[in-house]
């Protein structure tokens, strides 16, 4: 009886180790067949990198500081100080309703980086577009248009000695006639050396500028209930572009972003 | 049991000590006199006619005259002080018996039982128990079959795919790193910021090797497989990865995927896996240049991603080279038609 019990154990023994050892066989067969139908080496290496900050640029509008008395606060340059608001919308307030008479204010200047995110040193342009739509009949007319016909007086250019009116359109390819050739103008932030080299400005981070100190008036005597209920549209753009791997846009014109590389990159420009 | 104390030993003149010796009745031992005096029970059937005890359960009237030994087991209380109507004696199992209880706790041990006396569930158990194990080791025979199967026929349908040589080796790394960082005045090295359109004199080499500095070919009797090469850039930029940031400066021998090239081809690939393929094979301790030169694609480059942070991962794969694995597409079967076609002509 004995002998029994002892083959009792040895069968319930057997029978584990046969299920252990085909689960075992299984495990092996899945790994064998789903690697060894052909053999890949993979290795890596890697490098840390850091990219540069950004550059911010924002729209401002500015007024010119007046003491208790009304009279305007001078600097230490002697110029009138100026204070830059940062515009995080769409100029709201010349969405409103103007009247003949009326005077448009058009303050308008920039800021490089907002304080909290650090901007790389930038070049920067502008680009001011004013019209006149008639909402009627959809058609558009340029200031100078109205301007002829004595219904407005305006100011729309700003400081020569600091901006650059350039056209960024003028090396780009172009089929047809050369008097047919669009143009894009902008104007870019320049400076100008005791030799007379005109470069363009770099502007850096926390630096604000005036672009325009301009003004639209609605002429109170000419303008008739035909102008009523149409639109000034002022459109103002600002860009600001990195300095690194980029070409000066006013010295090396025709090359690089801005230019839409219509000579090439800053690699393309003939050494002297 | 020692005999000696046991009180239902058949009686005898050799046993003056069995208190079941018969003896006449008193008034004075009457069982309700004398409450340890067992009760005169009914004969048992199995008791011979002549009244003598063939088993160790007679039925012979007790002797009333010996006094009881208080020292004897327990068993020898009055039952007449219990409503049982059958008198019960004590059960020695044999040798046999305690076997075979043994066994059978041992069975149902086995079968998940608890402990303690064999019952008809614990066997019913025990017999499912057994039937669960054979089912499982079934399954389990049924699911290696057919992984059997599937494999040979596997291997049958791609012939030539099981390698002769496995051991394919490839070893690479990235040559001035120095170019990512600077020293700053207080001698601290530090990333340099990388700029939008950036190029960075970063390299990169493969070799067909384990060491990337040299190799042996150890216990080996053979020299190892040529291999076919491939390699993928990617620049995880802020947790997110980006493929279009990076642009190599590779040589004539790297091919990246054209969709002008694919589409010349029959059953071209339709989209880019990103990887550089080696338009050659690399034989052992062979070494071939990935990239001279990393730019950081400017109009790729918003400025939401400036700022962050960055690592460059450069991945390198081989394979042996063997035209049949790469032609049918059990290798690498997103690599570009064009590739394939000129790497294996």
């Amino acid at each position: 009886m004995a002998q029994n019990i002892k083959d009792y154990k040895k069968k319930i023994q057997t029978q584990n180790m046969i299920i252990v050892a085909l689960a075992i066989l299984i495990v092996v067969l899945i790994v064998v067949s789903s690697t060894a139908a052909w053999y890949i080496r993979t290795r890596s290496d890697t490098a840390d990198i850091i990219l540069s900050n950004p550059v911010n640029i924002y729209i401002t509008e500015f007024e010119t500081l007046l003491d208790n008395d009304g009279n305007v606060v001078l600097g230490d340059d002697g110029q009138p100080v100026i204070k830059h608001t940062t515009k995080t919308d769409i100029l709201e307030e010349f969405n409103t309703k103007v009247y003949p008479g009326d005077k448009i204010k058009m303050k308008l200047g920039m800021q490089i980086g907002d304080g909290v995110t650090t901007s790389s040193p930038a070049y920067v342009r502008v680009k001011l577009e004013v019209a006149y739509e008639n909402i009627y009949t959809g058609e558009i007319s340029e200031l100078q248009d109205l301007a002829e016909l004595g219904q407005i007086e305006y100011e729309d250019e700003p400081d020569s000695s600091v901006w650059q009116k350039v056209d960024f359109n003028r090396f780009a390819t172009f089929e047809g006639e050369e008097s047919e050739r669009p143009v894009d103008y902008w104007y870019v932030l320049k400076t100008t050396d005791l030799s007379g080299n005109t470069t363009a400005k770099v502007a850096y981070d926390r630096e604000q500028f005036v672009f325009i100190d301009g003004y639209i008036i609605l002429n109170r005597d000419a303008i008739t209930n035909a102008q009523a209920n149409c639109k000034i549209h002022i459109n103002y753009v600002v860009e600001a572009i990195q300095i690194v791997n980029v070409p000066d846009p006013i010295v090396y014109q025709g090359y690089g972003p801005w230019w839409n590389r219509a000579l090439g990159d800053i690699e393309d420009i003939p050494t002297a | 049991m020692d005999d000696r104390n046991n009180p239902y030993q058949s009686g005898s003149s050799s046993n003056p000590g069995n208190p079941y010796r018969p003896s006449t009745p008193t008034s004075s031992s009457t069982p309700s006199s004398n409450p340890n005096a067992p009760r005169p029970t009914t004969p048992s059937p199995s008791s011979t006619p002549g009244g003598v005890p063939n088993s160790p359960y007679s039925t012979k009237p007790p002797n009333y005259n010996n006094p009881i030994d208080v020292t004897k087991p327990k068993t020898n209380y009055d039952r007449s002080k219990r409503g049982d109507v059958v008198d019960e004696v004590e059960y020695v199992p044999t040798d046999e018996e305690r076997e075979k209880a043994a066994l059978e706790r041992l069975r149902n041990r086995a079968a998940g039982a608890p402990a303690g006396p064999t019952s008809k569930p614990a066997k019913v158990k025990g017999e499912n128990s057994k039937k669960i194990k054979s089912i499982i080791a079934i399954l389990l025979v049924l699911v290696v079959i057919a992984l059997l199967i599937v494999f040979i026929l596997f291997l049958n349908k791609n012939k030539g795919v099981q390698e002769e040589f496995y051991d394919i080796r490839v070893s690479m790394k990235i040559e001035n790193k120095s170019a990512l960082s600077i020293v700053t005045e207080t001698g601290q090295e530090v990333l340099k910021e990388i700029h939008p359109g950036d190029k960075l004199p970063l390299k990169a080499y493969a070799r067909n090797s384990e060491d990337y500095r040299g190799d042996a070919l150890g216990n080996l009797d053979t020299t190892p497989p040529t291999t076919y090469v491939r390699f993928k850039l990617v620049l995880i930029l802020g947790y997110e990865e980006r493929n279009d940031i990076l642009s190599p400066n590779i040589g004539e021998m790297w091919y990246r995927y054209n969709h002008e090239d694919e589409a010349t081809i029959t059953n071209g690939v339709q989209f880019d896996d990103g990887y550089y393929y080696y338009k050659g094979t690399l034989a052992f301790q062979q070494r071939v240049e990935l990239f001279s030169e990393l730019e950081f694609v400017g109009e790729n480059i918003t400025c939401d991603d400036g700022g962050k942070y960055g690592q460059i991962q450069v991945i390198v794969e081989s394979v042996e080279a063997t035209p049949d694995n790469i032609i049918k597409g059990v290798v690498w079967p997103t690599a570009p038609k064009y590739w394939v076609i000129d790497v294996t002509n």
